[in-house]
């Protein structure tokens, strides 16, 4: 071989080193929020736990349209959702041609115009598959003047998850009001147990908790109304009688299950990732430590809980959009609902196609009796919603903690939710 | 060429063209524009931009939930950069002895504030937690007293004050000891020959001479914390109510959780002000210090 007699120069050296730059740069560029590529190929956000799961249904849809789909991880929070997307959005770009989006996003995203109606590939047919729970959810949060623009996939309900083995000791039944409660809070007290828990932190989570005891009380919590006061009362009573952790204001989810799992708590309100928490804990779990049974009711209200959702969107500033309107076509359909439901309990959701292909067995037993009893409402809606429950997360969090009296909650939420329709 | 270099004025122009046009478009543009946002309805879920004069800033001054977050924004960065720069100090005069773990001691001062700051506050979460929290076991077992760290006003601004200072002030420590080694060894031992004690020596001689050191880290830190929020985030999320809400996170939710770009620009604009009259009296004090120590 013949021996070249190039040298290694300053410019040789300066030349290489801007190229080994440039492609450096280049290869970071797909961790970034860049424009969707164009062609036959799309990028579709979903949460980063969904992705392994929902690979093999994607192959087939590549097999099939020969439309070739990367994935983008969204964030696990609804909210940072819109910290992630607004800046590419408002700029009139976007980095995904299908997003999967959160109730804390999709209102905001919807009203500010950024998103495809997907009317053409939904009609009566296809909704006639779903629970009246989600279509009734979809009217109200997933629509503008009959447009829809987000197909829910995975519907999160907050479970009520009760402790069977300490009930049967106390010779309790679950509680089916809220009398119930405090008489498993006097109880459970002799074992320095506490009778219910929900993580009532800021940011988010306090609105989570306050939305179940108002849904329960029947009022409207973006009105500060007489039955959101009788609720935040009830609150704060359990709190004060010690039937309720009052750390658990400054809890996350990972707190609520440890303090449950730890064998604190009696009953809580959790959402359904905590069916598969519990049974990863295999030391201990056990069936009667985390039974599902019918959320309580307040005496004059009604044994509820709400539920919210994770949907399919296209914003409009995809190049793809005919491809983007493929993906959701072939994604949602009913005949895919049931072995999407069954590779990831997050897709389990009141779908007639869902409920007969899981039959009874595991979580979605749960799903169809809670859709059964009709004790799912749809979540609170304001227009304006991380504003306004932001509003009630401030308030409610500190009226249990002894930051705010009930009057002051009160009167200053509905000044606050007020105010909101003024700018 | 020739005809250029009569006119320095013009060169020196030429010169500072690049960077000025750089820092234009990164600093200058970015403010500009926030300042003209800040006049504005601009909320794209509500349509277009509307010029509505001051009524951001009015509302702003009007809300109760402003001038707490206020209030404790201010407290925050003052306390945690006075804490910061007496712990911080404390531990570069005791890493500048002559200890025999010196070397060791010097590595592991770094490491809290080498841990990230989410890290730092999830940490802190569950270790203040009163149910099952490390610290706050150990503190009732230590002084028989139940303390709810994180549910109550005041002791949550202390522990969030507190965590900021436990991660900020080996940084501080470092500067100052490096700051204490320019120390002339010859003026120390010429003090001890003299007759001064080692708190003299430090009071007359280190002390002064450190001061410019010390005060420009304040006005760094009095800058750079006024506008964090990362820890606030991610041990209270602002609870218990607003008691320890700050003004950078509150802008950070009102843009990017809410979309309310006009109401953001507006209390962006007031953290800037905050931040500018901080930096000037810092640059005047330093300033003074400075003319004094020379």
């Amino acid at each position: 071989m013949a021996r070249t007699d190039k040298r290694f120069d300053r410019r040789t050296l300066l030349k290489s080193a801007g190229g080994t730059a440039a492609a450096a740069t280049m290869i970071s560029l797909p961790g970034l929020p860049t424009r969707a590529q164009s062609n036959a190929e799309i990028v579709v956000s979903a949460q980063a736990f969904s992705h392994e799961p929902l690979q093999p249904f994607v192959d087939e849809f590549t097999a099939q349209t020969g439309i070739a789909v990367t994935f983008f991880a969204n964030p696990a929070a609804g909210g940072e959702q819109v910290a992630q997307l607004t800046p590419q959005f408002a700029s009139s770009s976007t980095p995904v041609d299908v997003l999967s989006s959160s109730d804390e996003a999709a209102p905001l995203f919807i009203r500010a115009g950024w998103m495809e109606p997907l009317n053409e590939i939904v009609d009566e047919t296809f909704w006639s598959d779903f629970d009246q729970s989600v279509r009734d959810y979809v009217a109200i949060w997933s629509s503008i003047n009959d447009e829809v623009f987000r197909i829910p996939h995975g519907w999160s309900v907050g479970f009520n998850w009760v402790r069977q083995d300490l009930l049967d000791g106390y010779g309790l039944t679950a509680p089916e009001t809220w009398d119930d409660i405090r008489v498993l809070g006097e109880a459970a007290a002799g074992d320095g147990m506490f009778a219910f828990a929900d993580a009532a932190s800021k940011p988010s989570l306090a609105f989570v908790y306050a939305a179940y005891i108002v849904a329960q009380s029947g009022g409207n919590i973006f009105a500060f109304d007489e039955q959101t006061r009788a609720a935040f009362e009830f609150a704060r009573e359990l709190i004060d009688s010690e039937f309720f952790p009052r750390d658990a204001a400054n809890w996350t989810y990972d707190q609520l299950n440890a303090s449950y799992m730890g064998d604190q708590l009696v009953t809580m309100r959790q959402w359904s990732f905590f069916y598969d928490v519990a049974r990863d804990n295999t030391e201990w779990f056990a069936e009667e430590k985390a039974s599902i049974v019918l959320p309580p009711g307040a005496p004059d209200g009604q044994r509820a809980t709400w539920a919210g959702a994770w949907g399919w969107m296209i914003p409009k500033f995809s190049e793809n959009k005919e491809a983007a309107l493929e993906f959701i076509k072939y994604i949602s359909a009913p005949d895919l609902a049931g072995p999407l439901a069954e590779a990831m309990s997050d897709y389990i959701i009141p779908r007639t196609s869902v409920f007969d292909y899981l039959g009874d067995e595991g979580l979605v037993r749960y799903h169809k009796e809670y859709a059964e009893a009709g004790v799912i409402t749809p979540r609170p809606f304001h227009p304006r919603v991380s504003e306004a429950q932001a509003i009630v997360d401030t308030y409610f969090n500190g009226y249990l903690l002894d930051q705010y009296s009930i009057d002051d909650v009160i009167s200053n939420g509905q000044a606050e939710i007020a105010a909101l329709d003024e700018v | 060429m020739r005809r250029l270099s009569r006119q320095p004025f013009l060169v020196a122009m030429l010169l500072i063209a690049p960077a000025l046009l750089l820092r234009s478009v990164t600093a200058a543009w970015p403010f500009f524009n926030n300042a003209w946002l800040s006049l504005h309805r601009s909320n794209p879920t509500l349509g277009p931009d509307v010029y509505i004069g001051f009524d951001n800033y009015r509302r702003l001054f009007r809300s109760t939930t402003f001038q707490e977050t206020t209030e404790f924004t201010i407290l925050y960065t003052v306390a945690s950069t006075i804490l910061e720069i007496a712990i911080g100090l404390a531990i570069a005069l005791l890493l500048n002895s002559a200890l025999r773990a010196r070397s060791i001691g010097r590595a592991m001062n770094l490491i809290p504030w080498a841990v990230p700051v989410v890290v730092t506050g999830i940490a802190f979460r569950f270790g203040l937690d009163s149910s099952f929290g490390l610290f706050s076991d150990l503190f009732t077992r230590v002084t028989g007293f139940q303390v709810d760290w994180l549910l109550d006003r005041w002791p949550a601004r202390m522990s969030i004050i507190f965590t900021n200072v436990w991660r900020n002030a080996p940084f501080v420590a470092v500067i100052l000891l490096a700051a204490l080694q320019t120390v002339p060894e010859e003026i120390l031992e010429a003090a001890k020959i003299d007759g001064a004690n080692a708190v003299k020596a430090f009071t007359s001689i280190s002390l002064p001479l450190i001061s410019p050191v010390m005060l420009s880290i304040g006005v760094f830190f009095l800058i750079w914390q006024v506008s964090s929020f990362d820890l606030v985030l991610s041990m209270t999320g602002g609870g218990p109510g607003n008691s320890t809400q700050v003004l950078g996170y509150q802008a950070y939710l009102d843009a990017f959780q809410s979309l309310n770009f006009g109401r953001s620009a507006a209390m962006s604009m007031v953290l800037l002000s905050l931040v500018a009259v901080t930096g000037l009296l810092g640059m005047m004090l330093l300033r003074r210090v400075e003319s004094r120590v020379n």
